[in-house]
């Protein structure tokens, strides 16, 4: 009985041999139209016995629903498509401009899907962007999913996967924002962040702003921070351990940003105690600035990717979404900096 | 003159059957034996010169001088034909109906030798052998104490093997003796040439595949179980004996671990119990993963699975079992050639084959290292009637994941572990003390713990004294000038 059952049960589960099927590991979504989308994949072409030379072949089709692209690439393919290894997603920027809503809701249905995809937008079409030979080892997906990796994740740049994303979508009082990705010169490169209304993409930060926007995200132990002197000279400074605290008070906020450096750069700069005190107190005030400038760039655009609203929420009884969001660009938000340098190298 | 009795008719088909008539002038006295087992220098030296010396004496008489230790006098014909069917010889006299019965048996074996199954680096390097009184002239000697109790019964129509339970009067739960006991005395197989043949028929389940007693073939093993509470069987004419009660755990415990130092033999205990399940699931898992869950497999890793795998035309069930079927061979081959052609064919079937096979892309090379790597794995098991069980148990494994994926593996598990819930040994749960859960003897399974931790037996044996010593009045180290 139970052997007939087991017999008879083992059509209900699809059998997808390793091997036999084509995976994806990156795709690319582009705005054609109102209603028409243009869905790029790049499969791996594997060789036997070589796992390092992996090639791409692009497959490119437009139509109404992702799914039914999908379907129609299956067409032209030797082996049934299977999307269970996506990790990456990027968004040509005009596809985020006009929302993201239809493909999230591709990915955050289907449990196929990892939570762990990476998103990004690219500047200019998804669909260039993948066709360009900007990796020459390894596979484009993995390419771009390490390049996000090390740059968002591990990186000094901030950046969110697909849950964060969808958190931060969902959530209230708080914007979600993505890596944005440029091809230029051969190379593929993070140049900076795309901030989001709802599911829509309004603002650009360039690089050196996402940089201080992660400074204020989450606590940090790495990245450079340049800092110019009133001689004209620039001296570069490694973040070794910052921590943010955010505080709410008579519905101002503070965030309080201390961080602990190390001179990395200062050619022609003295280190001696007396100009390092110098040091610290410019590099403090060249940070309040900027900080305070990244945050009214957020209250201009009524966005916020910092989640004070999420945080204010969590301080305030019977909070609500759009009493704050009319206040918030008007809001006082003041930064506050402490910098600690620790160590000057081990030269004089 | 007196002819020979019609009673040794029987005997006289069998060539090593010797009667030879001794007369002392007016005595005369027929002797009877079967030289194949008695011993002729104890026969010429002692019993016929000890006869023709002594002219003259009367039949019981004779009976009483004769200086042989083991000698009965008896006129039951039955006794007399079990006695000379090991060793005895028979004298009898024309003016007596009773015959004398002398013990001249000879034993022929070999010495004492080194553990070959359960080999170790440390520790004794005696193993038993195929005599039973050696075998429990070595447990003896390590236990010299009176409660150490052997009983002997004699089992079998045809090999009438003796077959002795050990155990400690004062430790020992009654229970697993008369259990013991019981079980053999009801066995009706005719032929006992081994112990494992007693094991199959006295354990619980008879139709299971993992064993319910645990065998042995160290003396310090046998001694160690003893004292915690064990039932020990021997039989004659078997170099192994079993311990019983057993848990699972017991099968994965080395008795080396006791003699290395308790972190290091923990550690080696853990090991090797990670060993046993990695030799179960890897390959099941490789099944599993590769047919169903693709997804899951880390990016990175992705091409070298992908690359090995994508000029092999089977499926990857078709393609472990392949490989699986292939160690089994190997392990089979190696077993029963003799170990200088065993060498060589392991080196033919493991190197030439392997890579050949993966060259010809009848085989990924990643499998290749998951099968090699498990069962290698598979022999770390201490017991060796445990590793048949675990190299068995993959192939279930293999074909639940190939029905269901991990899905599949998990099912198989829950219906093993099922299986193990249901086992006792003689009695006890089998998956004791962790389920049923008992704290305290959790004290020495996946964790060997140090000799001052191990005062007490575990209580799962429910022994007379649980007791080994008292941890509060031992106080080792003690400085000089205390």
């Amino acid at each position: 009985m139970v052997l007939m059952i087991c017999v008879l049960l083992t059509a209900c589960v699809k059998q997808q041999i390793l091997e036999r099927i084509n995976l994806f590991i990156v795709a690319g979504f582009d705005e054609i139209s109102r209603d028409q989308l243009e869905v790029t994949l790049a499969v791996p072409q594997f060789q036997a016995g070589k796992p390092e030379t992996v090639t791409d072949q692009m497959y490119s089709r437009t139509g109404h629903t992702s799914t039914g692209i999908r379907d129609t690439i299956a067409t032209q393919m030797d082996k049934p498509l299977q999307p269970g290894k996506l990790s990456v997603v990027i968004f040509g920027s005009a596809k985020a401009a006009s929302g993201l809503k239809k493909e999230l809701d591709i990915l955050l249905r289907n449990a196929y899907f990892s939570r762990k995809i990476y998103l990004a937008v690219v500047e200019g079409k998804a669909k260039e962007l993948l066709s360009e030979d900007f990796s020459k080892k390894d596979e484009k997906g993995m390419f771009l999913y390490q390049l996000l990796d090390s740059n968002t994740r591990k990186g000094a740049l901030p950046g969110q996967n697909l849950h964060e994303f969808e958190y931060a979508l969902v959530g209230k009082g708080m914007d979600s924002f993505l890596p944005i990705l440029q091809f230029h010169n051969d190379r593929i490169a993070v140049t900076g962040t795309a901030l989001f209304h709802k599911d829509k993409y309004v603002a650009a930060l360039d690089l050196n702003q996402s940089r201080l926007m992660k400074l204020l995200l989450q606590d940090m132990n790495q990245g450079f921070y340049e800092v110019k002197l009133d001689n004209g000279l620039f001296l570069a400074v490694e973040n070794v351990g910052s921590s943010v605290k955010y505080h709410l008070k008579n519905k101002a906020i503070t965030i309080n940003l201390s961080m602990k450096g190390k001179i990395r750069e200062a050619e022609g700069y003295p280190t001696s105690d007396e100009h390092l005190r110098s040091l610290t107190k410019r590099f403090k005030q060249q940070l309040i600035q900027e900080e305070t400038e990244l945050i009214k760039t957020f209250q201009k655009n009524a966005i916020d990717p910092l989640g004070l609203g999420d945080f204010a929420r969590s301080r305030t009884r019977h909070w609500n979404e759009e009493d704050w969001m009319r206040q918030y660009p008007m809001m006082n938000v003041d930064v506050d900096v402490q910098v600690n340098i620790m160590e000057s190298g081990i030269r004089q | 003159m007196f002819t020979i009795p019609k009673m040794w008719e029987e005997f006289r088909e069998s060539s090593d059957f010797v009667y030879l008539r001794q007369s002392n002038k007016n005595e005369q006295y027929l002797i009877c034996f079967l030289k194949s087992i008695t011993d002729t220098n104890t026969l010429n030296e002692q019993i016929l010169e000890f006869i023709s010396a002594n002219n003259g004496l009367h039949f019981n008489e004779l009976f009483e001088e004769l200086p042989i230790a083991e000698k009965e006098l008896s006129s039951d014909w039955d006794a007399i034909r079990n006695k000379l069917l090991v060793g005895y010889v028979a004298v009898q006299h024309a003016a007596s109906a009773q015959t004398i019965l002398l013990n001249a048996s000879i034993s022929k074996g070999r010495t004492v030798s080194k553990p070959e199954i359960e080999f170790n680096v440390e520790g004794s390097k005696e193993a038993l052998v195929e005599s039973l009184d050696v075998n429990l002239n070595l447990i003896r000697k390590r236990l010299p104490v009176a409660s150490l109790r052997i009983k002997e019964l004699q089992v079998g129509d045809l090999s009438k093997s003796r077959v002795v339970i050990c155990y400690m009067e004062d430790i020992t739960n009654e229970q697993y003796v008369q259990t013991c006991l019981q079980r053999i005395g009801d066995i009706q197989f005719d032929t006992i040439s081994d112990i494992t043949i007693i094991q199959q028929i006295i354990e619980d389940n008879s139709n299971s595949i993992f064993p319910q007693m645990l065998g042995t073939e160290r003396t310090d093993r046998i001694v160690w179980g003893l004292t915690l509470g064990q039932v020990c069987i021997l039989v004659d004419g078997s170099p192994n004996a079993i311990l019983g009660p057993v848990t699972l755990e017991h099968f994965f415990t080395s008795y080396e671990d006791y003699f290395l130092p308790w972190i290091i033999g923990s550690i080696i205990r853990m090991i090797r119990i990670t060993s046993v399940l990695f030799s179960i699931l890897a390959s099941a898992v490789y099944v599993a993963v590769l047919t169903y869950h693709g997804h899951g497999i880390s990016n990175s890793f992705l091409p070298t699975i992908i690359a090995s795998r994508i000029n092999v035309p089977f499926p990857p069930v078709v393609e472990v079992l392949i490989m699986e079927l292939a160690i089994e061979l190997l392990r089979e081959a190696g077993a029963r050639l003799p170990s200088k052609i065993g060498q060589t064919i392991g080196i033919v079937g493991g190197i030439v084959l392997g890579t050949a096979a993966v060259q010809a892309a009848l085989t990924s090379n990643f499998l290749l290292i998951i099968v090699a790597l498990s069962a290698m794995a598979s022999f770390t098991t201490p017991v060796f009637r445990m590793s048949n069980t675990i190299r068995i148990l993959r192939f279930p494994f293999i074909l639940f994941a190939q029905m269901w994926g991990l899905l599949g593996i998990f099912l198989c598990s829950v219906i093993v572990v099922t299986h193990l819930l249901r086992l006792t040994s003689l009695g006890m749960p089998y998956l004791v003390p962790f389920y049923p859960l008992r704290l305290k003897g959790l004290t020495d399974t996946v964790i060997r713990p140090p000799y001052s931790k191990l005062h007490h037996r575990p209580g799962f044996y429910r022994t007379k004294n649980p007791v080994r010593y008292d941890n509060r009045k031992s106080n080792l180290k003690k400085d000089i000038d205390e």
